[in-house]
């Protein structure tokens, strides 16, 4: 096996050009302006990158390239480690997954393999977590998150039949002295589908993607899309889902699927803006 | 050929090291499960944003000190991965800020789902004179 850099490779119309040699480097690009929000700086870095990657086409896929993005990313997350979400945190494990797959004989393939593995570890050690934590398997954590979190207020207003979460919102303010939060009869089976629903899902993510490929690529895709369609349907968390698409079209073995990844992507992305403005 | 496969199992083997150093973290440092890369999010009751931050003046502990601006990095750091001496460094800014000794507590929030009471529990503190 050799180490080599992709650099030259037939040019195609680029909106119809779905191959993942292509695709998945000008996704990452959006991905690194959307995953940089709360930091100029980070803001800054996401935009030279794309700038970079629609710009020049060689460096798009170049894997030293990607390998840099990922090392200053990495590198910035370990001064920042105390504060910063975990999409930011994946994000960075996937800018070193994409060098190294450019950097490879096979980077397509190895593209896909990475991103299966990346997928897969985060969704078992998201279940590991909620597995060994009692209060979220026992429903507790979703009826509390029900009641406060204003991302949840449509859920909980529409099927929980809480008539207005914002004053335990408010009460919460009163904290580190005891508040008594109000509820309605809906709030405790609300909570419980969702602990299922998202231990299901997360747990079938996982399963089938850390399978091999071969046999089991089409289930992951599925897996993972029903896990994005229910969970963002209902929380779009634009930042995470955007690194899960594009390793969800880097994993992805058609054109036709990729197309549909990206498309996902800014649908994404559209439906987070538009339901942040609703839930204001 | 060696390069390539240490290159090929790194991003994997960051997630999974980071992951378990925060997960031991959450235990043993009251780091908030919410952020660091344990991928622990929406699982537990003790997000770093419902964690409060009490700062008050000795003089008057009635009397709350508000966080500048300027600050609000330092005390997201501090809700994060509260220790005692963070607190008492948090609370020199502040004293300094407002000229007055003031002192500083990190509580986090405890749930009882069949009373529906968020309760809290104090995880670090300190205090600082001011200049």
């Amino acid at each position: 096996m050799t180490t080599r850099s992709v650099e030259s490779i037939d040019r195609r119309p680029p909106l119809t050009d779905l191959r993942p040699i292509v695709l998945i480097p000008r996704l990452t690009a959006f991905l690194a302006i959307v995953t940089a929000a709360r930091s100029t700086g980070r803001v800054l870095l996401g935009l030279a990158v794309a700038l970079v990657v629609f710009g020049f086409d060689r460096f798009a896929r170049n894997g030293w390239f990607w390998l840099g993005v990922g090392v200053v990313i990495c590198s910035w997350n370990v001064f920042d480690w105390a504060t910063i979400d975990n999409h930011i945190v994946l994000s960075g494990y996937w800018y070193l997954a994409l060098g190294a797959s450019l950097l490879s004989d096979d980077p397509e393939r190895q593209m896909s393999i990475q991103a299966r593995l990346l997928i897969g570890l985060v969704m078992a050690v998201a279940v590991v977590r909620k597995v060994t934590n009692p209060e979220f398997m026992s429903g507790d954590f979703f009826v509390l998150t029900l009641l406060v979190d204003p991302r949840f207020e449509p859920a909980v207003s529409l099927v929980g039949g809480v008539a207005d979460p914002s004053v335990n919102r408010a009460a919460l303010g009163s904290l580190p002295h005891s508040i008594v939060l109000s509820s309605a009869s809906g709030v405790r089976p609300l909570a419980l589908a969702l602990t299922w629903g998202a231990f299901i899902a997360e747990s079938t993510v996982a399963v089938f993607n850390l399978l091999p490929a071969g046999t089991w690529r089409r289930a992951g895709q599925i897996a993972l899309v029903a896990f994005m369609v229910v969970t963002y349907l209902l929380v779009p968390v634009v930042a995470f889902g955007a690194g899960l698409i594009v390793m969800g079209a880097a994993s992805a073995a058609t054109d036709r699927a990729r197309a549909m990844w990206s498309v996902g992507f800014f649908v994404l992305a559209v439906w987070g803006y538009v339901w942040q403005g609703a839930t204001l | 050929m060696r390069f390539q496969r240490v290159l090929t199992v790194l991003p994997a083997t960051l997630l999974v090291l980071v992951a378990g150093w925060q997960a031991i973290r959450v235990q043993t440092h009251d780091q908030s499960p919410w952020v660091g890369g344990g991928f622990a999010m929406f699982s537990y009751v003790d997000a770093s944003v419902y964690r409060p931050l009490v700062a008050v003046t000795i003089a008057d502990p009635s009397v709350a000190v508000l966080v500048p601006e300027h600050m609000s990095k330092e005390a997201e750091r501090l809700l994060s991965t509260p220790t005692d001496d963070r607190a008492r460094r948090f609370a020199e800014s502040l004293a300094t800020e407002a000229g007055e000794t003031v002192h500083v507590e990190i509580w986090r929030p405890i749930f009882d789902a069949d009373a529906l009471v968020v309760d809290a529990e104090l995880i670090a503190s300190g205090s600082a004179a001011g200049s």
